[in-house]
């Protein structure tokens, strides 16, 4: 009796679980304007898929920009701007209107440090891609978590 | 710093500084910028170089989308836009060298025949041009960079001016020729203009005798305006630097001084013209029309000074021509044909009037 339940239960809950497609959320790095009323729209003229509102970033940063790199890794975003102190790491929410953002310290060693040359790309493979950050002739890479490495792992 | 031990990281940073190739999204985006000034050699030379880095290392395109689809679809762009480039630079060598003129007679139907030869190799050539800029297919941000390529810009040149200054060329040849006739005719028309005066002054000449050489005068008027219209035609348009060539042929044939003796002896004519109709007032008026454009379009290509103190005494001249117009001589015939028969019908009307009066008496009888 108690198999069958069982049986039954497993049974059920396949029914009631939604159906999946494979969804691959990234992009290539993006170099994109940012709007008077610092807004950054995702993408090229009429093909953008998302504003992003970095008022409270541009307060924390303490500057005004005109330019900010912008990359999609497994559905978070990370940005950054020359002469900003950090990575900024904004992770999409599940109501489509707001999402968590974080600084990355990518220099913790110096805290007046300043971020010049900046660029991202994705490297790894499919399922296990990093960010490539490249900043001051150096580089990291921010796994798909937000965690800083030395290597892609 | 969950996954690094952190101050190993730091560590890495300040005592490891990277000699690293630049990113794919740098060859992409140069690759891209090139083909936007089109510089496809420079764009298809940054897609190779940024598929030879995946392939040496392919966690640089985790996904293969720059493999698969970003390089592919500016290699495609780069490729297509060398084709065009390369097909443009062959049409304007064809067309360099294949627009040529034929030798024709210098007179105003070959000038004719020339501009028409011009303006057809002219609209052929654009119309190969943009038959291969329409040949391959080219994203719009790439079409752009494409018109301002500098092999387009030569190619307009030899089709608006190129063609011109080939045609320049012939002109020059013809101008030579042209003020050598001209030269010869004026010096006929003045020949004749003396042999009239002898004549006139002549009490043996009789009538018959001028009216022969004032023929011949006005011919030869005729003859020299038709030569001053053929080098007028040749400067139509506006003054240009492809002009040149022609302006200094007939500067150095002096058709300066021609053309103001032409002016000159137009108002003797003029003046000396008596028992003028309005038919030959017409082609006087005319004539003065033609010299009033050549004027402007000699002055315009700096060929002749303006003359236009000399073309007011031409008016004058003209305004002061005595037109005769035919006498309306009275026709009798027609008059004593219209009273005779008006006679007949009064005569008619009192016969018929004085037979009526006898009927009617005796009817009241």
């Amino acid at each position: 009796m108690k198999k069958l339940i069982l049986l039954v239960s497993i049974l059920a809950m396949a029914g009631c679980s939604s159906k999946l497609v494979r969804f691959e959320q990234y992009s290539v790095a993006m170099n994109l304007k940012v709007e008077e009323d610092s807004t950054v729209y995702l993408g090229e003229e009429d093909q953008f898929n998302g504003v992003l509102f970095l008022q409270p970033i541009l307060d924390a940063e303490n500057m005004m920009i005109h330019e900010v790199k912008v990359i999609q890794n497994y559905g978070r975003y990370f940005l950054c701007a020359e002469q900003f102190k950090y990575v900024w790491e904004i992770e999409p929410r599940g109501d489509g209107v707001s999402g968590k953002y974080k600084a990355i310290d990518v220099t913790p060693e110096d805290k007046t440090d300043v971020l010049r040359n900046v660029s991202f790309t994705r490297y790894g493979n499919p399922d296990k891609a990093c960010i490539r950050f490249r900043f001051n002739g150096k580089e990291v890479f921010i796994d798909k978590k937000g965690g800083l490495n030395e290597v892609c792992k | 710093m969950k996954c690094a031990n952190k101050w190993g990281l730091c560590l890495f940073m300040l005592w490891t500084p990277l000699l690293h190739s630049q990113d794919i999204e740098t060859f992409y985006e140069q690759a891209k910028a090139a083909l936007k000034a089109a510089d496809h050699q420079t764009a298809l030379q940054r897609v190779e170089v940024a598929k030879k880095t995946i392939s040496e290392d392919p966690r640089l395109d985790p996904n293969g989308v720059f493999m698969k689809k970003l390089l592919p679809l500016v290699e495609v762009n780069g490729q297509n836009m060398a084709a065009i480039m390369l097909a443009l630079e062959e049409l304007y060598q064809t067309a360099q060298e294949g627009i040529t003129f034929p030798d024709l007679s210098p007179n105003l139907e070959s000038v004719g025949k020339y501009y028409e030869q011009a303006r057809e190799a002219s609209e052929e050539l654009m119309r190969r041009r943009d038959e291969v800029l329409a040949s391959r297919e080219l994203a719009p941000e790439y079409k752009g960079a494409l018109y301002q390529a500098p092999i387009l810009a030569r190619i307009e040149k030899l089709a608006s001016t190129g063609i011109m200054e080939k045609l320049t060329g012939k002109f020059s040849e013809m101008v030579g020729v042209l003020t050598d006739s001209l030269g010869a005719v004026d010096n006929r028309y003045k020949m004749a203009e003396v042999r009239m005066q002898k004549l006139v002054k002549s009490s043996a000449a009789n009538k018959s005798e001028i009216d022969k050489v004032k023929k011949e005068i006005a011919r030869l008027s005729e003859e020299r305006l038709s030569y001053i219209n053929t080098i007028s035609e040749m400067l139509a348009g506006e003054a240009s630097a492809e002009k040149e060539p022609i302006r200094v042929a007939l500067t150095d044939n002096q058709v300066d001084d021609v053309f103001r003796g032409v002016i000159q002896s137009e108002i003797s004519r003029v003046q000396s013209a008596t028992d003028v109709d309005s038919t030959a007032f017409k082609n006087m008026l005319n004539n003065y029309e033609r010299i009033q454009n050549y004027n402007r379009i000699f002055a315009r290509n700096r060929i002749a000074p303006d003359q236009s103190a000399l073309l007011a005494s031409y008016e004058a001249a003209l305004k002061a021509v005595k037109i005769n117009e035919p006498s309306r001589k009275i026709n009798w015939t027609i008059i004593y044909v219209l009273l005779v028969i008006a006679a007949l019908i009064l005569l008619l009307l009192l016969y018929r009037f004085g037979a009526g009066k006898k009927t009617t008496a005796k009817t009241t009888f």
